[in-house]
């Protein structure tokens, strides 16, 4: 599995997508733009990407142009993740997720293990 | 700062947020990056009015609780997040077209009226809330000349970091040495920047990026924007004018350094703070560029305030007149350079990438200046005792899943202390601190 990393604090959202994920995903460390590019062409599963408020600068142009029903944020400013959220999100089959800075380090390890979850890992 | 009850005051605040909430219900503008991407859901209708107030709402609100009301209640000036976000969302909202207005009109009603209201309760409490929370700002301004630094390590390596701190570092010792009527921290910002572009430069011509595609995503959708622009410039114009007469602050980089200029009695150290404020204020301008054209681009939807740079020209004009021609004057040429911006960041993916880090770094060096200065502000209000509250606001923020924005905890825990030393102070468990 590959995962894109776009937005704010991407070498924080990487390292935390490695660590928890043991070294079973591999990452990209690039933009927003060059995300929709990569997942329109298939060369990686996912995107992850951070933002302030974890729907603006994280996914705005993911959902500009692959599409809001392919986009979700998972964990918004203020909020405590939830692992039923992140779940639901996957299982609609959601590939783009935007999260708040101050969450990466919450959100990143439901995320990996969902996504983990549902490609039979 | 108490000069806030004046008719013009009233009447700026009232019509810049009538305006500014009419431009979101039309889904001409909106403040909110993340925003923008949805509206044209509910323009083409995949997405009903109500969804789309909710998602508004959502991600609004943590903003508008936190780093909104905090900016506001420290410094005195209105911020864009508390008026626009909420405008944002009231104009969503709205069911037709003319009650848009009239609710963003209520609200920059309330929050003016609300703001006069705190400022005459704070000023006259024994412990010195409003003297203290001028502490904030002191350490804003040479704090966000770090930036570009910090840029730096996060885009290239150490090595490249270091050596770029020792030579700012040089320079900074050198001037202040040699040359003490420059300001050192705006030319440190600018060495910063300079070798932050030098070695983005460097590093795009090694590497050969196949960008070709990358241009057509940016099929011009600016037409739609064009066909806006006169309200747009109104907007700009607006925005300007109640930057001009002192009530509004555009950002958390200029706020604390504006307030702090607005109560300076010197006039000349008021306006070196002033152009401080204005400077720090284009240079997260510049930094934002890439998001909101991009967003704009890709949306046909633009931003309440552009590209931002309204605020500068609203801090610099000398009277409201030339801040709305200059605000207005700002938008037009914004708008009809935006297809070309969109072409140039289609070119150029790496730009884009260091926006990301400029952005990233703006918010690291601002979060740490908030919290030292909302420390040394709580010492002023009431010694080590007042640090032990505002520390714990601080952890206990930490240790619950962080509600409150990093951006915002340091002024919360600042007002929150300044209000607990003053409850104690009346059931006389506290003696203010002379």
């Amino acid at each position: 599995m590959k995962i894109a990393i776009g937005g704010l604090s991407k070498n924080v959202t990487a390292a935390a997508v490695q660590k928890f994920s043991g070294g079973k995903i591999e990452t990209v460390i690039t933009t927003d733009i060059g995300a929709v590019s990569m997942l329109k062409k298939g060369e990686v599963d996912y995107y992850f990407g951070a933002c302030e408020s974890g729907g603006g600068a994280a996914i705005s142009i993911l959902i500009g142009m692959i599409g809001y029903a392919k986009c979700c944020t998972v964990a918004k400013n203020g909020q405590v993740v939830k692992k039923e959220n992140v779940e639901k999100f996957v299982n609609e089959g959601k590939i783009a997720f935007g999260m708040s800075v101050e969450s990466i380090e919450k959100t990143v390890p439901l995320l990996v293990e969902a996504l983990l979850e549902k490609s039979g890992e | 700062m108490t000069g806030n009850f004046s008719v013009l005051n009233f009447t700026v605040v009232i019509i810049l947020c009538a305006f500014t909430a009419f431009l979101s219900h039309m889904g001409m503008a909106v403040f909110h990056d993340g925003l923008r991407p949805v509206i044209p859901e509910y323009i083409e209708g995949r997405m009903k009015r109500p969804e789309l107030g909710s998602i508004a709402f959502g991600l609004s609100v943590g903003f508008i609780a936190s780093v909104g009301i905090a900016h506001t209640v420290a410094t005195g000036l209105l911020n864009p997040w508390l008026l626009f976000l909420t405008t944002d969302i009231l104009g969503i909202i709205s069911p037709k077209k003319w009650i848009a207005p009239i609710l963003g009109g209520i609200w920059g009603a309330l929050t003016l009226t609300a703001l006069g209201f705190i400022n005459t309760v704070l000023t006259g409490l024994p412990v010195n809330f409003i003297g203290a929370m001028g502490e904030i700002s002191n350490p804003v301004v040479s704090c966000f000349a770090l930036f570009p630094l910090i840029a730096i390590f996060m885009q290239f390596n150490a090595k490249k970091g270091i050596i770029s701190t020792v030579i700012t570092f040089a320079v900074r010792i050198l001037l202040t040495k040699f040359v003490p009527s420059l300001s050192a921290d705006a030319m440190e910002m600018f060495v910063g920047i300079v070798l932050l572009i030098g070695f983005a430069v460097v590093q795009d011509s090694k590497l050969k990026h196949t960008g070709e595609e990358e241009e057509n995503v940016f099929s011009v959708r600016t037409a739609r924007i064009r066909k806006n622009i006169v309200f747009l410039m109104i907007s700009g114009a607006l925005i300007a004018v109640a930057c001009n007469i002192h009530i509004f602050g555009g950002s958390e980089v200029s706020i604390y350094t504006l307030a702090k200029a607005y109560k300076s009695t010197d006039p000349a150290t008021s306006s070196g703070l002033i152009q401080q404020a204005a400077l720090s204020e284009f240079m997260r301008g510049l930094g934002f560029i890439p998001l909101i054209a991009t967003t704009a681009i890709t949306t046909g939807v633009y931003g309440v305030a552009g590209f931002t740079f309204v605020y500068c020209v609203g801090y610099l004009m000398p009277n409201p007149v030339f801040a709305a021609i200059g605000g207005a004057a700002v938008i037009l040429l914004e708008v009809l350079l935006l297809g070309w911006v969109g072409k140039f960041l289609g070119k150029f993916p790496s730009i884009r990438d260091a926006s990301d880090n400029i952005r990233t770094s703006m918010t690291t060096v601002m979060e740490f200046a908030l919290i030292i200065g909302s420390i040394n502000a709580v010492v002023k209000m009431g010694g080590y005792t007042g640090f032990f509250i505002a520390a714990m606001i601080y952890f206990i923020n930490e240790m619950t899943g962080k509600r409150i924005m990093k951006m915002a905890i340091g002024p919360v825990a600042a007002i929150a202390t300044g209000v607990i030393l003053n409850l104690l102070c009346y059931v006389g468990l506290f003696v203010p601190i002379k």
